[in-house]
């Protein structure tokens, strides 16, 4: 090992610079450091640190970092060993070595390091020791999911009422031949209250353009028909939300929470994507082994939106680590939320999809015609480029293609499915909705990267630092489903890999986690920064 | 009128209703009883009266309740 090459290390393992080094000094350094290898145990060690005006290392903290056979080859690695375990714990180097090379105990040692001091065996331990659960979920279908949502429960309500009010206009059977469509608007109106004739008559109004030559009477019989639809619904939405409510009470008995899944849901697909991200990492196999708990939001429900925040909040705090799947809806609310997530401390992995193209075509071909023409909606407003990535023949295609638009208009019911006229728009505009579909995963697979690069590279929230110990948390991005569960196995396991950089340009020092490619931990280099501020973070801490 | 405008206004949401406003409260029952309230023209027709069109809809839902 050449002179400088150990100053650096002993730069980097104490956090100042090396000062005061005679020629003298470098000539021993340079007989000694010559054979790389050459063993070197604690006291030779601290040897050398004191010829460069460097403080010493108690045992323990020898052995952890350097081990029992020390070479003057392996010094570097032993080196990044311990800057990797003091930007974990402490965010910076300077207190990491005065703290934890003093100790002369390994339990001591060990008792500081906390968390970052567990082997992966008592981790495992830990893991295989629990109890089996007593009380489980009892797992809300995909397809039931949206009932859990505040939307979703309004849209049945309302539309429940507005067919009753409907049926109670509607005049006695033998009456119904010879009512005029304009005599029972009149009846309508006589009864809504002004502000709600609107949505009403509306629900008349296309039924009239679905059924074209459609009297009063058919209009009755066809009511007659929707009215135990929503009473089916209505129940149905009770059931769901009851068992979801006592799902909540499940999962805040639960002795253990390892995973918080959060995100921001409001639309029907929304609760089934995050239930099929769920169900997609919690399957993987390299998780099935550990016996977790999760709190997943599409199986838990309460009626109070206070309750609903305590609830968030107390599993985020329980929560070892937090999955946040990225949705449409980039809200200052979701972005301010995932960072005081970050300056809780804890990992904060978010899930942001890698869209194939062809494959989300097919899929959103698939969907309810609303969802593809609110996915346009998503995408025109979220993708910057959109119309620019558009040739001008799709740019005149998207303008002037009117059908989903009309279909959205004009359906009669949103909480009710209507099979029939999905069928016959799919078969009229087969070639147009793959089309549209195609532009509208292309312009998807862009946002997410776009948004997957920002949070990755400069997101101003996505590095917060930990207000109880100043330690600089930074978001952990991840792609894919595997990823994911491969990513939350090395969190909840104590097996996260890292490498670190140090960063000339930037002046910083990157503790980067090799899943995800993103920056966990800095270390700044900027010497006045760094000095004020632990002094004052760690004089806060009674320091 | 410039064709991203145009598709603005092509894509513009539909009119909110009632059912997209968020609430103070989530408890179907509260909704229920908020919702006839603001739909019925009266104060005190908050449910649809029999109209000979055989059992009230509504009753016969209650009672099943």
């Amino acid at each position: 090992m050449q002179v400088d090459a150990f100053l650096g290390l002993a730069e980097a393992l104490t956090g100042t610079p090396v000062k005061d080094v005679t020629a003298t000094d470098k000539a021993f350094l340079g007989t000694i450091l010559a054979n790389d290898d050459r063993q070197i145990d604690c006291s030779q060690l601290n040897e050398l640190l004191l010829l460069v005006n460097k403080d010493r290392m108690e045992t323990p903290f020898f052995q952890r970092f350097f081990g029992d056979d020390c070479r003057v080859a392996l010094l570097t690695a032993g080196v990044a060993r311990f800057q990797q375990m003091a930007m974990l714990r402490y965010g910076n180097f300077i207190y990491a070595y005065r703290t934890l090379a003093r100790f002369r105990t390994n339990d001591e040692l060990k008792r500081e390091l906390g968390e970052y001091g567990r082997t992966q065996e008592e981790i495992k331990e830990a893991f295989d020791s629990r109890s089996a659960k007593l009380l489980d979920i009892e797992l809300i279908a995909r397809e039931d999911t949206p009932l859990v949502g505040y939307l979703s429960a309004r849209e049945i309500i309302a539309e429940n009422e507005r067919a009753l009010l409907l049926q109670s206009c509607l005049p006695p059977a033998a009456q119904l031949p010879e009512t005029s469509w304009e005599a029972f608007e009149q009846s309508v109106r006589g009864k809504t209250s002004p502000g709600q004739q609107r949505p009403v008559l509306g629900i008349a109004a296309n039924y009239r353009v679905r059924q074209v030559d459609a009297t009063v009477a058919d209009f009755a019989g066809y009511i007659g028909t929707v009215v135990p639809k929503f009473n089916q619904r209505s129940a149905r939405l009770d059931e769901v939300q009851s068992q979801a409510t006592r799902n909540q009470d499940i999962y805040l008995t639960w002795d253990h929470m390892d995973v918080y899944f959060a995100t921001s849901m409001r639309k029907s697909w929304e609760f089934r994507d995050l239930f099929d991200f769920v169900q997609g990492v919690m399957a993987d196999a390299d998780l099935a082994s550990l016996k977790l708990r999760w709190f997943d939001p599409t199986q838990s429900y309460t009626t109070n939106r206070v309750n609903k925040g305590l609830v968030e909040s107390l599993m985020l705090k329980r929560a070892k680590c937090t999955v946040y799947s990225v949705q449409d809806t980039d809200t200052l609310g979701k972005d301010s939320e995932l960072a005081a997530t970050l300056a809780q401390g804890k990992p904060v992995i978010a899930y942001v999809p890698q869209i194939n193209p062809e494959e989300r075509a097919g899929v959103l071909l698939n969907e309810d015609p609303v969802t593809i023409q609110e996915r346009l909606r998503f995408v025109y407003h979220a993708d910057e480029g959109f119309l620019a990535n558009l040739t001008a023949d799709d740019q005149d295609f998207v303008q002037n293609f009117q059908a989903l638009q009309r279909f959205e208009q004009q359906r009669i019911w949103r909480s009710l499915p209507d099979p029939e006229a999905v069928a016959s728009l799919r078969a009229e505009n087969k070639g147009n909705l793959d089309r549209l579909c195609r532009i509208i995963a292309a312009s998807e697979a862009r946002i997410y990267d776009s948004r997957a690069r920002t949070l990755r590279d400069f997101h101003p929230l996505a590095i917060q630092v930990n207000l109880d110990t100043g330690v600089a948390n930074g978001v952990l991005v991840v792609r894919t489903i595997p990823d994911c569960a491969r990513l939350l196995r090395r969190v909840l396991s104590g097996t996260m890999e890292f490498t670190l950089e140090r960063n000339q340009q930037d002046r910083m020092w990157y503790l980067r986690e090799t899943i995800s490619e993103c920056v966990y931990r800095v270390v700044s280099l900027d010497r006045k920064l760094t000095n004020c501020f632990w002094n004052f973070y760690l004089r806060q801490q009674g320091q | 009128m410039d064709e991203n405008m145009k598709l603005k206004i092509k894509l513009a949401a539909p009119q909110p209703n009632w059912e997209d406003e968020e609430k103070a409260t989530n408890d179907v029952k509260v909704l229920r009883e908020e919702y006839r309230r603001l739909l019925y023209a009266s104060e005190g027709e908050s449910e649809p009266k029999k109209e000979g069109n055989g059992e009230s809809p509504v009753r016969g839902r209650e009672e099943k309740r």
